[in-house]
């Protein structure tokens, strides 16, 4: 198998005239901090050809995925399109609102929007000059430490509250019964090297912990890009492509509580705290890397499934990328942890690395029992429409969608390994 | 046990916001007031929100003198402002129902403003605490009404899911149980089909509060039967204090935290099994239902159930039911 990597930066050039996405802002937007960038990866064997690319987004929609798909096909007319949002919260709202929405102005969205575009071009362009043979090597590497912590804290009467960040408010009378499911304790990665050497030059990895540093005003790369820096301070060669994993209820609360309400505590506390969790995390890495076993890849094959969505649902689109024995697996929304290990029931490939914040832009995806609990991710739900619903219906609807995800990956994870 | 003292201060300040919270609870239910000083300084100065339990403990030990600390955060609540979320308000409306509880009525005007605005800090997570209250202030009291606590569901955000979601609902069938209004009855009658079985579980537990006799108890246990969950049965088992029930649910549920509050429920109906039951809980995998059969012997037994815990704090490593056998220990009475 061959594979080659690129990157872009794609900041917006009039900040002034865009708001970030996440959470909402109360101040202007004063700048960029850190830039934000995309990576892609052009993996290609025999007649099969995949490209990955992982964008400094909040999520990704899909007149972004259309044109972004437009653009591969000018350059590789048959290969598969993965593309994910590292669900950043200080990029620009591009990619969810639409131009001449909300506070955005029609200008300043539609450049922005270009910059991405062209962004990818570039780096597409660069990972094809950079197409060389390799071997994979693939482990799900321990987290000994506290970084991405369970963000919802279970009470005495069994619902749940947010517990991210600074959380969480308990009422009075409630005991706090401990956290509604476990941490974020491994990070998946895919390590590709030339064949004779000893480091990779591509890695992509998947933590399952929203990248949370929101709240700076300026646009800024978060988690994902200190860990980008971090590996790249250690490995000047290596690109690192930052995905997520099954994070919807998990998050960085490790590097809470900010210590002052202005904002230049909070910017010094957003860089102390975002270049700790980057050094922690490509120090876990580091230590893994000597340890990883490389092997020639020589089968690569897709398989993708799009549910058509209703007027109140997205479509929902899995995808399942076969590489020899391991399998990359790209689904929709914030989906909970613990579909990662029904992801992973009986083994169905040698190594399983999940993508999340694919281009279904769905939301948070609880499970049952999570929805009974409660609290933020379940008010949310999955639909982008739920006026005529009231809550118990909507539900009723979203119940079924981690369980309808995980059988249809299942699915697609067992014909492209046949026992 | 030694140093218990030293585990309660080192709970206050660990790194883990829940340890942090439960550690203050544990000083507040169990009455540790050598630790008084330790758990003011923690509700001015600590930057999570979780340190609202420690209010709740100096109001649970009349610390008189920290109302003037309290009156400070009602303004300045020292957290990290989520204005589009609940914590900095919910801060400050902790620090003022606390004030309320000691009867100090500084912080009135901010629960004004909030029940004006139809907060869900007011309206949801506050609601009992402030219908529990001797002397609900007259003005906040038009606030908490039936109609009022009910007509919010469908407002604000997420078409009202903030108000509606399981969490929030929970604390509404708590304040339901308290209103004075005999409607409020068919209100968590209705919450007894919520696809919640937590939301269930406080309906059943308010509509006992509010009618203890057997049409409701038998209500509540066909609900139960019906809903089939350990939650739906160790709550209707609590309202009929069926000890036996409650006992098995303690010992074989599969969900830990299931098994927990059987411990606790035990401990409600102040039931001669929770001895047995809460022995053989002290020695269970999960840190939860230790710490419950901790607190839930400690509470009903007081100084007698430290012979149950003879030994357990040398093997324990969690440091939560550490801070409970500490707190049980130095506690100057049972917490209710």
């Amino acid at each position: 198998m061959k594979l080659g990597a690129g990157t872009a930066v794609i900041s917006p050039k009039s900040w002034d005239k865009l708001t970030m996405s996440g959470m909402g802002r109360r101040i202007p937007t004063r700048g960029v901090l850190e830039d934000l960038a995309l990576e892609v990866f052009v993996l290609q064997e025999k007649d099969e050809t995949a490209v990955i690319c992982v964008v400094d987004q909040l999520f990704i929609t899909e007149p972004v995925a259309t044109n972004i798909g437009n653009r591969t096909r000018e350059r590789l007319p048959h290969a598969h399109l993965i593309l994910c949002a590292d669900h950043i919260h200080s990029a620009t709202a591009v990619a969810v609102i639409a131009p001449g929405k909300d506070n955005l102005t029609s200008d300043g969205c539609a450049e922005a929007l270009e910059i991405i575009y062209e962004g990818f071009s570039k780096a597409l362009a660069q990972a094809l000059q950079d197409v060389r043979e390799v071997e994979v090597a693939a482990a799900r590497i321990p987290v000994p430490i506290k970084l991405g912590l369970n963000r919802r804290a279970k009470l005495g009467n069994g619902t749940c509250i947010t517990a991210w960040d600074n959380g969480a408010l308990i009422p009075p009378g409630q005991k706090c019964a401990g956290k509604s499911s476990e941490d974020a304790k491994w990070i998946d990665v895919l390590a590709f090297r030339e064949p004779g050497r000893t480091e990779p030059f591509a890695m992509l990895s998947s933590y399952p912990s929203h990248v949370h540093f929101y709240e700076v005003p300026y646009f800024a790369d978060e988690a994902a890009g200190a860990a980008r820096r971090a590996m790249k301070k250690r490995y000047p060669n290596l690109t690192l492509m930052y995905a997520l994993g099954c994070c919807g209820n998990i998050a960085l609360g490790s590097a809470h509580p900010i210590p002052k309400n202005d904002e230049e505590s909070r910017i010094a506390w957003y860089q102390e705290k975002s270049n700790a969790f980057g050094e922690a995390f490509a120090g876990i890495l580091s230590d893994a890397l000597g340890e990883l076993s490389y092997a020639p890849v020589n089968q690569m094959s897709y398989t993708s499934h799009r549910e058509p969505g209703t007027e109140r649902e997205q479509d929902l689109q899995i995808e399942t990328l076969r590489l020899g024995s391991h399998a990359i697996c790209v689904i929709p929304g914030e989906i909970f942890i613990e579909f990662d290990a029904d992801l992973r029931r009986d083994k169905p490939s040698n190594s399983l690395l999940v993508m999340t914040y694919n281009r279904s832009f769905l939301g948070y995806v609880a499970t049952s029992l999570g929805f009974e609990e409660g609290s933020y991710e379940t008010m949310r739900g999955t639909a982008k429409e739920t006026g005529y619903l009231s809550p118990t219906e909507r539900v009723k609807s979203d119940l079924a969608t981690g369980d309808s995800i995980v059988a249809k990956a299942r699915e697609q994870l067992t014909a492209l390994f046949p026992k | 046990m030694k140093n218990a003292s030293e585990i309660l201060k080192s709970g206050l300040k660990h790194i883990d916001p829940l340890v942090n919270a439960e550690a203050a609870r544990l000083i507040g239910d169990f009455h540790v007031r050598a630790l008084i000083p330790e758990l003011i300084e923690h509700a001015r100065f600590h930057r999570f929100y979780s340190k609202v339990t420690a209010f709740y403990a100096l109001s649970r030990m009349s610390v008189t003198e920290a109302i003037p600390h309290l009156q400070k955060l009602v303004d300045d609540p020292n957290v990290s402002d989520d204005w589009y979320w609940t914590g900095y308000k919910g801060v400050r409306a902790a620090a003022a129902v606390t004030l309320l509880q000691m009867g100090d009525d500084a912080g009135v005007p901010y629960l004004l403003e909030l029940a004006k605005a139809g907060h869900v800090v007011f309206i949801r997570w506050f609601a009992p605490a402030l219908l529990r209250l001797q002397k609900l202030p007259p003005e906040l009291a038009g606030y908490l009404t039936l109609e009022k606590l009910c007509s919010s569901e469908k407002q604000k955000r997420y078409d009202g899911g903030e108000y509606s979601e399981p969490g929030a609902l929970c604390m509404l069938c708590e304040a339901l149980g308290l209103v004075d209004d005999p409607a409020a009855d068919e209100r968590l009658e209705f919450y007894f089909g919520h696809y919640s079985r937590f939301v269930r579980g406080q309906a059943y537990r308010s509509l006992h509060l509010r009618r203890p006799d057997k049409t409701s108890a038998q209500k509540i246990v066909e609900n139960a039967k019906k809903q089939g969950t350990d939650f739906d049965r160790l709550v209707a088992a609590e309202v009929q204090k069926d000890s036996a029930t409650l006992s098995e649910i303690a010992r074989h549920a599969p969900a830990a935290f299931d098994r927990g509050s059987a411990i606790d429920a035990l401990a409600v109906i102040l039931s001669p099994s929770l001895i047995e039951a809460g022995k053989l809980a002290l020695e269970d995998s999960d840190l939860y239902v230790r710490q419950c059969a901790v607190e839930s012997l400690a509470r009903n037994h007081g100084a007698a159930a430290q012979k149950f815990f003879e030994g357990m704090a040398d093997k324990e490593k969690e440091i939560r039911v550490l801070c409970a056998l500490a707190a049980t220990q130095l506690g100057e009475k049972g917490a209710s």
